[in-house]
């Protein structure tokens, strides 16, 4: 009885168009993801510069020859307009004008000058980082000329005289150490693995949680419930089919969605957390999915809640805004705050929203702390099986048909339209 | 044979009563009707019959079994049809009576000659393949006639069975209860159509403000009230309710 039930819901939850809207949301986050492209490779790639040198002395030569390392030359020459037009041609970032005093002026004590003119291709933060990374390497090419000069005038190691103090990080974070790591280099590596979880769990709450509380509207409004309810099967079989079948679509969903965050994260990713000794292992992809699986249990137990008071499908819609509250809530404060840093009370709160386990989850494993992983989920489980217990008591009881009573909840609107009503009497 | 037997029933909702104590005994063969004004307690009897409610006081048994303490076993010999009632809009029709035979077939043989009955009984032919969500108010309403008694229940307990249905399909939906009844079921139900009521049903309860203010067959009832018909005799009932 209960794989009928069970077989029935997955029906009606994995339908065609719940599946369309997933993909369509996935696929679009996977071509922003293209459509920015990889950073890392951006970073990499050799910014394309035309050299128009009017110097016909050294310093201009070394310049040209030094900036030839660190940049792809598509035009040399002394012709501007032939410099501009190859800069355009080529999608280009910048021409360099070398002046015709360049040397002798550096030779007088006065400053060298390099006219700059960028080709800037848009106003996107994708768009400055072949300029930015130019800026970089025009920095590198301004020290060898510093060597230049310093070899001329008379320093033998001018190397050490550019560079004299040599900086090591390191930072001590949950009673571990990073050698050679920065905080903001650490904060990168973790937090985009940290967003997609937060991001996919806070739209797996929202699309499952408001299936379960539309369809449990929906038969109420119906009455397909109370047919069922008067079958030879038991209520648990019921309330547990429902959650059940949302749980598992909502893992699927979660799947769908990962792989288009994949797509999307990746053009954000920096370096490979593998490569600094900060990556997660099987075990901790599997408590991963586990507190996934234990807060979506919760979500939809939640929802469930939630549908089994509302009177139809309209009020169930209403109810649809505290649960997707409570996901974004959940979503800003993991993605802003870290758990160590916040206060009792505040942990205490965040510790009781199930759906900041599996958003914390990450952090948690890439740092060591499996432990808070196991306990959110043995919370998220407690939590799941009193949700059920619950609802399983409500459809046991009168409240099924006659609404739940909250009092002054009730009075001040929160519920919207699930007022305690005469049943048809 | 006593199928239902019902004493001094009372359910209320907050401070409003809806039962005050109802008694009444419905025996095997029988198309038992429940009138009554809206609001009158004619849903809320059923529902507790049908254990979707639990009553506040008093007795109800079904084929002998105690409504609160076996509830499981009335809900194997019952079937119960609500008023307005749809069916799973995903499912097709022939789906949605496959799914609720298999709450019932004791085995695979039992379960294709209930869904054969079901097939039958809806009348709908090739739209069965087709999505509920597509049926008219008509169809989906046949559907349900027929998965409610495709199950052969001992009693069918039917809330306003011809509800928003044309004169023809509610003739259609008429005559299937009539032939439920000739093959030995039982039928509770409750109408707000008392030609209906009339053509339909041996013996009549009339309930009124959450109380029966009268019983008997339509014949010894309209002979009471000197009246040619049942919906004289509920206008006079009711008039009269507690003053004449």
């Amino acid at each position: 009885m209960f794989w009928n039930l069970l077989k029935k819901e997955l029906r009606e939850v994995l339908t065609v168009s719940s599946f369309i809207v997933v993909i369509v949301i996935s696929f679009v986050y996977a071509l922003i993801g293209k459509t920015v492209g990889n950073i890392e490779t951006e970073v990499l790639k050799k910014p394309m510069v035309a050299v128009v040198n009017f110097d016909k002395e050294n310093l201009g030569t070394i310049f040209e020859q030094s900036i030839a390392n660190f940049v792809q030359i598509i035009y040399s020459g002394q012709n501007l307009q032939e410099g501009l037009k190859n800069l355009q041609q080529n999608g280009g970032t910048a021409l360099l004008l070398i002046d015709q005093d360049f040397t002798n002026s550096i030779k007088s004590n006065e400053k060298g000058k390099i006219k700059v003119f960028w080709l800037l291709k848009g106003l996107g933060l994708a768009d400055t980082i072949s300029s930015s990374v130019f800026e970089k390497l025009f920095e590198n090419v301004e020290n060898q000329i510093r060597m230049v000069l310093m070899n001329q005038h008379g320093i033998e190691d001018p190397h050490f005289v550019l560079d004299p103090i040599e900086k090591v990080d390191a930072t001590f974070f949950n009673q571990r150490t990073f050698e050679g790591l920065s905080p903001s280099q650490l904060l990168n590596i973790t937090s985009s693995q940290n967003t997609m979880t937060s991001v996919v769990m806070m739209m797996l709450i929202i699309m499952a949680g408001s299936t379960v509380i539309a369809s449990m509207g929906l038969e109420k409004e119906n009455k397909t419930l109370e047919t069922l309810m008067t079958m030879p099967v038991k209520r648990s079989y019921i309330v547990f089919s429902k959650i059940l079948a949302a749980t598992i679509s909502g893992l699927v969903m979660a799947g769908i969605y990962m792989v288009g965050f994949n797509f999307y994260m990746k053009s954000f990713t920096f370096s490979s957390a593998a490569s600094l000794g900060i990556s997660l292992g099987t075990l901790d992809y599997i408590l991963v999915g586990v507190s996934l699986f234990s807060a979506l249990l919760c979500g939809i137990g939640m929802s469930m809640f939630l549908g089994v008071i509302s009177k139809d499908f309209k009020s169930a819609q209403t109810m649809t805004f505290p649960l997707t509250a409570l996901a974004i809530f959940s979503m800003l404060i993991t993605m802003f705050k870290d758990f160590s840093s916040l206060s009792l009370p505040l942990k205490v709160v965040i510790f009781a929203i199930p759906f900041t386990h599996p958003m914390l989850s990450i952090r948690n494993l890439l740092f060591g702390k499996s432990s808070f992983v196991v306990y959110g989920c043995i919370y998220n489980v407690i939590l799941g099986i009193t949700l059920i217990i619950l609802i399983t008591k409500i459809f046991n009881s009168d409240r099924l048909i006659t609404g739940v009573s909250f009092g002054r909840l009730k009075k001040l609107g929160f519920f919207g339209n699930s007022k305690l009503q005469g049943p048809g009497v | 044979m006593k199928v239902v037997e019902v004493n001094d029933l009372r359910k209320s909702y907050g401070n409003f009563k809806a039962l005050k104590g109802i008694t009444f005994e419905i025996q095997k063969g029988e198309i038992f009707g429940l009138i009554g004004p809206n609001g009158a307690g004619k849903t809320t009897t059923l529902r507790i019959i049908c254990t979707l409610l639990k009553p506040d006081a008093g007795t109800v048994k079904v084929f002998g079994y105690d409504l609160l303490k076996e509830p499981q076993e009335i809900r194997k010999v019952i079937s119960y049809l609500p008023e307005d009632a749809g069916a799973y809009k995903e499912l097709t029709g022939l789906e949605y009576l496959k799914f609720i035979a298999k709450f019932f077939a004791r085995d695979e043989k039992d379960f294709q000659q209930i869904v054969e009955k079901g097939v039958q009984l809806s009348d709908l032919s090739d739209r069965l393949k087709t999505k509920v969500s597509t049926y008219s108010k008509g169809m989906t309403r046949r559907l349900l006639i027929a998965r409610a008694l495709m199950i052969s229940p001992k009693l069918a307990v039917l809330d306003e069975p011809t509800s928003g249905l044309d004169v023809l399909s509610a003739r259609e939906v008429r005559n299937k209860i009539k032939e439920f009844v000739k093959n030995g079921g039982t039928v509770l139900l409750s109408s707000h159509n008392m030609l209906e009521v009339e053509f339909l049903c041996d013996r009549v309860a009339l309930i009124n403000n959450g109380e029966i203010v009268k019983s008997g067959t339509p014949t010894s009832l309209k002979e009471e009230f000197g009246v040619s018909n049942v919906e004289e005799v509920f206008t006079e009932v009711i008039r009269c309710s507690g003053t004449c």
